[in-house]
């Protein structure tokens, strides 16, 4: 890799890429938001539609103690994802099995995880900041693109080529169960089956953003792209295209907001998705205005 | 009026059985458990030879650890440490961070000449903006690094920092924590001017003895 970043060094050196790119970090970080923006932009309609929304801000929390776990049990910094994967991959599974058998709604039950994981999350944390430095945890835990690492982008090329497949295949399936259970369920999908399937893919696609984008913002990249795009879309595949090119479009514009003006990656990546909302909001109240 | 026939498909959906689902999320959180196990076996410190561990990784990318660098590297590490002492020993008699002729007039190193030193000769300057404190040195060869200490002051008007001391929280006689840090940039070229947050422009953080290896005493 270092040959890449040095190849993609000397072209912004001679002018022909951002100065910006002459760092390791930045080429490492723009092929994240290159990754990251087509998942979580793609998964961000099907989560607005099955109203999940609540649920990914609550994976974000579980995450924050699931690194303070991997790293009080003693995983390296650079790589908790043990903990990380492990203890969300769980709440996950616990979080969607209570949801369809409790008869409580499910944003109650879901505040109840999230609480719970909140709660725990803090009193580790506690106990981490006696061990390591604090400075080095705050930048694992809310995210930055100097902690990116070449094994991450790695895990995050594989992650992101599983679900994309995955996704692929179930698609038809997911959105269909998501407008329509009953119907999806006609025509010989198990709504159960399809719910832990999205629930664990929505897990694994957050939980490798997280570096990136930190604990506390990637719900936001999960719900924002499509909210955006849902006052432009026109159909279900326009959908689909407007929440993939409004979250790299933020992406890209945060990770250059982010280094331009020294500011964390994952707050500037939120900031301009959110941006991105309103315009599209001003546009579709000028769309309508328009013909009348 | 035409009469068309239509088929109707009749099919059967059944519940999704409670025991099957139970059964299948027991086996999904025990294979979720394993591989988790595994990779904390294979890579956490805890269930590994004290011996086998390396300070490296609790390092962030952008940091090293200064005995893994060359000697002229290492050499230069130490002097910084030593003028740092020096300066921190001043701002607390004087309350200002001494300029770079005083403490090379004292024979302070890095920043007074060696005559007797074979390597680069840099050319040292004090910046300071606010609270930041830069002591930055830019080589007269173009192929050596150029080094920066980092110091942070306390804002004016905020508590008293109970950090613990390590190496890169120091607390002057006066009871001021300043938090302190040793860079060096491959590219010589740096720009003369205040930097505050230096991983984000290329140069890479140098550590004693690593971010994580002072343990603090419970309060």
């Amino acid at each position: 890799m270092n040959a890449f970043y040095t190849w993609i060094g000397g072209l912004a050196l001679q002018g022909f890429l951002p100065s910006d790119f002459q760092y390791p970090f930045l080429v490492r970080g723009f092929l994240c938001v290159l990754i990251i923006a087509p998942i979580l932009g793609g998964m961000s309609h099907l989560v607005v539609t099955r109203r999940m929304a609540f649920f990914s801000a609550a994976l974000g929390q579980a995450a924050i103690t699931g690194v303070a776990l991997g790293l009080l049990l003693g995983e390296p910094l650079n790589a908790p994802y043990g903990g990380m994967f492990g203890f969300c991959l769980l709440s996950t599974l616990a979080m969607v099995y209570v949801k369809r058998h409790a008869t409580l709604p499910p944003d109650t039950l879901i505040g109840v995880f999230h609480a719970l994981t909140l709660g725990l999350g803090l009193c580790l944390l506690v106990a981490l900041t006696r061990q390591f430095n604090v400075h080095q945890v705050e930048s694992v835990l809310f995210g930055s693109l100097l902690t990116v690492t070449d094994g991450d982008l790695l895990l995050l090329v594989g992650i992101g080529i599983f679900v994309a497949l995955m996704l692929v295949r179930k698609y038809n399936s997911l959105l269909l169960d998501s407008l329509s259970p009953p119907l999806a369920r006609v025509t010989g999908a198990e709504p159960a089956y399809l719910e832990y399937f999205f629930a664990l893919l929505l897990t694994l696609s957050i939980v490798v953003s997280l570096k990136i984008i930190g604990a506390l913002l990637v719900e936001a990249l999960v719900v924002v792209p499509a909210a955006a795009a849902r006052n432009v879309a026109r159909g279900t595949r326009s959908y689909l295209i407007w929440s993939v090119a409004v979250a790299f479009v933020a992406g890209a514009g945060g990770l250059g907001i982010s280094t331009r003006f020294l500011v964390p990656t994952g707050g500037a990546v939120v900031l301009a998705a959110t941006a991105m909302f309103f315009l599209t909001l001003m546009a579709r109240s000028m769309g309508r205005r328009g013909p009348a | 009026m035409i009469a068309t026939t239509t088929s109707i498909r009749r099919t059967r959906v059944e519940p999704f059985s409670a025991r099957a689902e139970l059964q299948s999320v027991a086996r999904a959180a025990m294979a979720i458990m394993t591989v988790a196990l595994m990779y904390l076996i294979t890579n956490s410190a805890t269930f590994r030879d004290p011996g086998t561990v390396t300070a490296n990784r609790n390092l962030l990318p952008f940091q090293v650890l200064v005995r893994d660098r060359p000697p002229t590297e290492q050499r230069m590490f130490r002097e910084l440490q030593e003028g740092l002492l020096e300066a921190e020993a001043r701002r607390s008699m004087t309350g200002a961070w001494p300029a770079v002729p005083a403490l090379a007039d004292e024979g302070i190193p890095p920043f007074a000449l060696d005559p007797t030193a074979r390597g680069t000769r840099y050319d040292w300057s004090l910046i300071q903006s606010g609270t930041v404190v830069n002591y930055l040195g830019i080589p007269r060869e173009s192929n050596a690094p150029a080094w920066l200490v980092l110091i942070q002051e306390p804002e004016p008007g905020v508590p008293p920092d109970q950090t613990y001391e390590d190496e890169e929280h120091h607390r002057l006689i006066t009871g001021v924590m300043l938090h302190v840090s040793t860079w060096a940039h491959a590219d010589s070229r740096v720009a003369t001017r205040v930097t505050r947050s230096p991983q984000t422009e290329g140069w890479t953080q140098f550590y004693a003895v690593g971010p994580s290896a002072v343990r603090h005493p419970p309060r």
